[in-house]
């Protein structure tokens, strides 16, 4: 019955994931950041209070990382999510995998999304072998499926016999293609890509790389986050930006790429145009004359 | 304003919801997102899912709690020279301490006949309770990393904590065992005699460990949202040890036989007086089918309450 809805009007425009007004708050406890200026009125209690809290961490702090976001993502489409450090990605990103509650509005998807992210299941000082085992099983395979897929990851992964030895003797680079490999043995119905990209050497890089792309066929829909507006450009057909938790922008890759640039390049511009008139104004309370360009 | 646009919107749909002819009439970017993701059938992502379905999906997950567990477990003392003989070494330990003061030093024993016996059984049980508590209802904390990156039901954590105790539990029983015959060899206690019932043992422990579960999915739900409460769990921890028996009959302190009642029949004390009545020949303690119905009791109604608290809060863990 719903195949005869009128969605088949508009095929290629099938909603794969919905983000609905959403908002994310969360408290960080124990610290009192210095959000939080002493005011010279304040009676000495209040600031002994104050003061207190600072000295023991205690208390805590809430943060709107996401004050309504909404898009609707579509199958066959991958998304670049730009912005600047801070700005609520990540947050983004977890709160559409189903991994940060929501404080309001909702996320709806069809299918499974995978945050690449299985390092946080592995274990140390166990072998390449357990480690395999745990982090497929964590993505949700069940066991058969890892031993058949055990041989490719290994193979992926470049590690020969050292998946005998315990992870704690692998090089960074090795531990990272391990995690690379198992995280992209299955194929989810929606792929986060969040930095994963800047995984080992060049030639892993292009592996890697190609890797992505074949998920990414399969999958139905795919976010990317990288602070490489190239990476996003040559990935994406879409890109949202996102800045202070609200969506800036949202379009063709081209334009919010163009405009993120323009917006970054300017910031900077600004931060240093700041930098030097500070330097500017304490050189001249110095009395010495001394500006350097 | 534009919530008003949408309620009326959905009531419209809502209102003539049964005619399929007039869901054709409204296009696609007119619907409001619940409406949307119904008609293509997306799912809300990030809700809590009914009790039932819940269940499922954790013993779905089964395979990778049990791996968590018993890595966590191999893991934990790769880096001493003796590994993993430490599992044993500790609640031996723990256990020597306390006969020594407590049986030996203090003598608190009030008329038990095998003193020895009687605190080997309560110290290694005790801290198996005592570990699945603290580390499942830790669990959820500890492992933040690993609840924000994947999207298993949450109750797997304290799980695994559990099944990380469990792992080691048949070896450690035996030494419990070998300890209590040697203590029988003792002059100045009674011989313990096992029949049968010794083979009572397993259900017991599983009744334990089920119990600590239970207790332990409490604590996690709690610990998880007021960390705080965490730095108090080894006191609470430590005080229930001295009250439920774990070293001395604590009941035959007291003359009142309403305290006596509420101190014996209160779940940790049965639990422990359950593995006393198979593994020793206490006179006082001795083997009634009564107490087994106490501990399933409580053991079921612990667990299931627990992992209904657990449950409610499913969407707001990790939200730190």
């Amino acid at each position: 019955m719903s195949e005869k809805d009128p969605a088949q009007e508009s095929t290629s425009r099938i909603p794969s994931v919905i983000v609905d007004d959403v908002h994310v708050k969360y408290k960080v406890i124990g610290s009192k950041g210095s959000k939080v200026q002493a005011h010279h009125k304040d009676s000495l209690l209040k600031k002994l209070v104050r003061r207190g809290a600072k000295i023991t961490s205690a208390g805590s702090t809430e943060i709107h990382a996401l004050r309504g976001v909404s898009f609707i993502a579509h199958d066959g489409e991958a998304i670049g999510i730009l912005g600047t450090n801070g700005s609520g990605k990540s947050t983004l990103l977890r709160a559409i995998a189903g991994l940060q509650p929501v404080s309001h509005g909702s996320v709806y998807m069809r299918g499974r999304a995978s945050l690449m992210g299985v390092g946080a299941a592995l274990v140390k000082n166990l072998t390449g072998e357990r480690n395999i085992m745990i982090g497929c099983l964590a993505l949700g395979m069940s066991v058969s499926e890892v031993k058949e897929k055990f041989n490719d990851i290994v193979k992926f992964a470049e590690l020969g016999d050292a998946v005998y030895l315990p992870m704690s003797t692998y090089s960074h680079g090795m531990a990272a293609r391990l995690r690379f490999a198992i995280s992209t043995a299955i194929t989810p119905d929606v792929l986060i890509v969040d930095e994963a990209l800047s995984t080992g050497d060049s030639a892993f890089k292009t592996k890697s790389r190609r890797r992505i792309d074949e998920i990414r066929e399969a999958a139905g829909t795919v976010f990317v986050v990288s602070h490489s507006s190239a990476t996003i450009k040559s990935m994406c057909s879409r890109a949202i930006w996102i800045d202070q938790g609200t969506v800036k922008m949202d379009g063709a890759v081209d334009e919010v790429v163009d405009a993120y640039r323009a917006f970054t390049r300017h910031s900077r511009a600004e931060r240093r145009r700041r930098r030097r008139l500070r330097r500017k104004r304490r050189a001249a309370l110095n009395g010495s004359g001394k500006v350097e360009s | 304003m534009k919530r008003d646009v949408r309620a009326a919107r959905k009531r419209a749909r809502v209102g003539g919801g049964q005619s399929r002819q007039d869901q054709i009439i409204i296009p696609d970017d007119q619907l409001t997102p619940d409406a949307l993701a119904a008609r293509y059938g997306l799912a809300p992502v990030g809700r809590r899912p009914a009790l039932l379905p819940y269940i499922r999906e954790i013993v779905r997950w089964l395979p990778f709690t049990v791996m968590l567990g018993t890595s966590r477990a191999a893991s934990k003392n790769r880096n001493s020279y003796l590994g993993q003989i430490w599992s044993f070494l500790n609640p031996i330990l723990n256990s020597l301490v306390y006969v020594l003061v407590f049986g030996l030093l203090l003598d608190v024993s009030r008329g038990v006949d095998n003193v020895i016996g009687f605190i080997v059984v309560g110290t290694f049980m005790y801290r198996s309770f005592n570990d699945v508590v603290q580390n499942g209802g830790r669990s959820i904390r500890r492992n933040q990393n690993l609840v924000k990156s994947l999207p298993f039901p949450r109750a797997v954590m304290p799980i695994a904590a559990a099944v990380s105790e469990a792992v080691m539990l048949l070896p450690e029983l035996l030494v419990m065992l070998i300890i209590i015959k040697v203590s029988s060899a003792i002059p100045n206690m009674t011989p313990v005699i096992w029949d049968w019932t010794l083979i009572l043992l397993i259900p017991a422990v599983i009744l334990l460990y089920i119990f600590s579960l239970g207790v332990a999915f409490m604590v996690a739900r709690v610990i998880s949202f007021i960390p705080d409460l965490g730095n108090l769990l080894p006191f609470c921890l430590r005080l229930l040890m001295y009250t439920s028996g774990a070293i001395f009959p604590v009941s035959r302190y007291f003359s009142n036989e309403t305290i006596q009642n509420i101190l014996s029949y209160q779940p940790v004390a049965v639990m422990l007086d359950l593995v006393r009545q198979v593994t020793l020949s206490e006179s006082t303690i001795p083997f009634t089918w009564s107490h087994w119905l106490w501990a399933t009791g409580w053991a079921v109604s612990f667990f299931t309450i627990g992992l209904v608290i657990f449950w409610r809060a499913e969407a707001r863990y990790g939200r730190e």
